[in-house]
């Protein structure tokens, strides 16, 4: 056999092996939500708790308004001692998802910041109630 | 993830072992044999098998843990293959042993992995006699030729075989911390559920982990291996407990242990051969070897079957990545670089999305056991850290550690599969 197809045959080998790798690793960025944070400007849905003592991985999606609070009254109701009974709202407004805090006793943090006005949110954005941590997807 | 995806994924590793096969075939005598379709067909039903388990007892885990891990598994059985054709058949089988250790994990803990955190002293406890059986090997009277290293020779009468305990005491070990670890943070008064204060307790276990490992240091002189071991134990106290002085210990642990192991004679000559290998005679055979055949692999490599990676002692085994690199060259050893980061990143993706403190922990100390054993072994190959006889997990020759691996990996798809479902 002569060296140039053996070269083609190494190097297709090659090729298949980062086919592969190319698609396992955008299944796992996906995995991992890396896929939607990195494209920040499209509006999410969906919001999954990141963080949380018993509701991790948990995920629920805003069709029209939800109130998220401590209280077993709330629409989602949040396991954490930190968050207030009715503790922030998040409403669907033309397509995009709005936040705002119900004037919480420790308050509502988007990406770290406090929520004092309500703020549209976008893919990739952390809303931290008390100890836990929610991403929208 | 739909069937026609998945059975696509498990056609596309088959086709990498039995093409790889192939060219080592073509490469060595200029004609495929029936080894290529053989590895396709076995390699193909195995992993079918293994897909089949996790849709019956683990549907909603994330099955792109499985997917690298299946091309490290198909790309080690091509090298060792075209190394030593002898040991493909068994390197086969011994797959054929994780997949069901596998499926067995996944029906034993179909319920969940809950029940791993009460046994956890059980569990540190047996992974530290395994890690140390070697040493234990020596010390009882086995001899010299019982233990090489971190691998064990056991014989009866004319027949014996080589085992290395180190994987399965490690993936042990590393649940058993977890559970341990998780448990005390979990009856911790604090509520600060995020950053609770280590205790004298999580820093007793540590200690007792650097204890009882360091007569394997001083007895294999295996610096590498027995720093995975201390940074792993430090790695998962800090999972459990958010205490970021945690961290700090584990160096000053490893630092100490470092100094104290110094006084052996191995661990001396192990930093012999890591400071200069080609002037430490037949000691430092092995990681001139390597480094000589990782030099000549150049971009894109010899070809599967046209370099010398026999001239490498233990090429199946712990040199396989210099095998690998002179083989497939950089472009193949940057493919299994991003490989190990893609197992590891998925893994602490799982642990992200845990719902409770043990499954966490635990998916958190696998990965970084995973990750930690490749930074060490491909580390120790290419002269960044002291050479250890440590096996990559997946890629290497040998049983136990293709075992522990594939063990590791089934909780890992486990606890994922916890993680998932609607509020």
């Amino acid at each position: 056999m002569t060296d140039f197809v053996f070269t083609a045959l190494r190097l297709i080998f090659l090729a298949l092996i980062y086919l592969f790798v190319w698609y396992v690793a955008k299944g796992i960025a996906n995995y991992l939500g890396l896929g939607d944070s990195l494209r920040t400007t499209r509006p999410g849905s969906r919001l999954v708790f990141i963080r949380s003592e018993s509701q991790s991985g948990m995920h629920f999606t805003v069709a029209d308004s939800v109130v998220l609070g401590k209280s077993p009254d709330a629409d989602v109701p949040i396991d954490d001692p930190y968050a207030s009974e009715f503790h922030l709202r998040i409403s669907r407004r033309q397509g995009k998802l709005s936040a705002s805090d119900l004037g919480s006793d420790n308050g509502t943090y988007l990406n770290g910041r406090r929520l004092r006005t309500p703020v549209d949110l976008a893919r990739g954005d952390a809303l931290q109630v008390g100890r836990t941590v929610l991403e929208v997807r | 993830m739909k069937l026609v995806t998945e059975a696509a994924w498990v056609a596309g590793s088959a086709a990498v072992a039995g093409l790889g096969v192939a060219l080592v075939d073509v490469g060595k005598t200029g004609q495929v044999t029936w080894a290529a379709g053989v590895v396709f067909l076995a390699f193909g039903c195995c992993l079918a098998g293994l897909v089949a388990a996790l849709r019956r007892w683990a549907p909603g885990g994330s099955s792109f843990l499985l997917w690298p891990t299946a091309l490290l598994v198909a790309l080690g059985l091509v090298l060792i293959y075209r190394i030593d054709p002898v040991e493909a058949p068994i390197q086969l089988w011994w797959i054929v042993a994780g997949i069901v250790a596998a499926i067995g994990i996944l029906l034993t803990f179909r319920w969940g992995v809950e029940g791993l955190m009460p046994v956890g002293y059980w569990l540190a406890a047996t992974g530290l006699c395994l890690i140390v059986l070697p040493f234990l090997s020596r010390l009882l009277g086995g001899g010299a030729n019982a233990a090489r290293g971190l691998w064990l020779t056991i014989g009866w009468g004319n027949v014996s075989f080589m085992v290395q305990p180190f994987g399965l005491g490690a993936v042990l070990l590393a649940v058993g911390l977890a559970g341990i670890h998780s448990r005390w943070a979990l009856e911790s008064p604090s509520d600060r559920a995020d950053n609770r204060l280590v205790s004298i307790r999580d820093l007793l276990v540590m200690g007792v982990v650097w204890v009882t490992t360091l007569p394997l240091l001083w007895a294999t002189g295996d610096l590498t291996a027995w720093a995975v071991l201390v940074v792993l134990s430090a790695t998962i106290a800090y999972a459990a407990t958010g205490d970021r002085r945690v961290v700090w210990t584990g160096p000053a642990l490893v630092g100490i242990g470092f100094v104290a192991g110094l006084t052996s004679s191995r661990a001396r000559v192990t930093l012999e051969v890591w400071l200069d290998p080609f002037s430490a005679g037949e000691a430092g055979a092995g990681l001139k070897e390597s480094l000589l055949a990782l030099g000549s692999g150049h971009l894109s490599g010899s070809g599967l079957g046209m370099g010398d990676p026999e001239l490498v002692p233990r090429a199946t085994s712990d040199w396989i990545l210099a095998a690998l690199g002179e083989e497939l060259g950089l472009a193949g050893t940057v493919a299994v670089i991003v490989l190990y980061g893609l197992v590891t990143a998925a893994g602490v993706g799982v642990s992200i999305g845990s719902r409770d403190l043990f499954s966490k922990v635990a998916a958190a100390a696998l990965s970084f056991l995973l990750c930690l054993m490749f930074l060490a072994s491909a580390g120790g190959l290419q002269r960044l850290l002291p050479p250890t006889d440590m096996g990559l997990p997946f890629l290497a020759y040998g049983g136990i550690p293709l075992i522990a691996g594939w063990v590791a990996m089934a909780l890992l798809v486990r606890i994922s599969h916890d993680g998932q479902g609607p509020l």
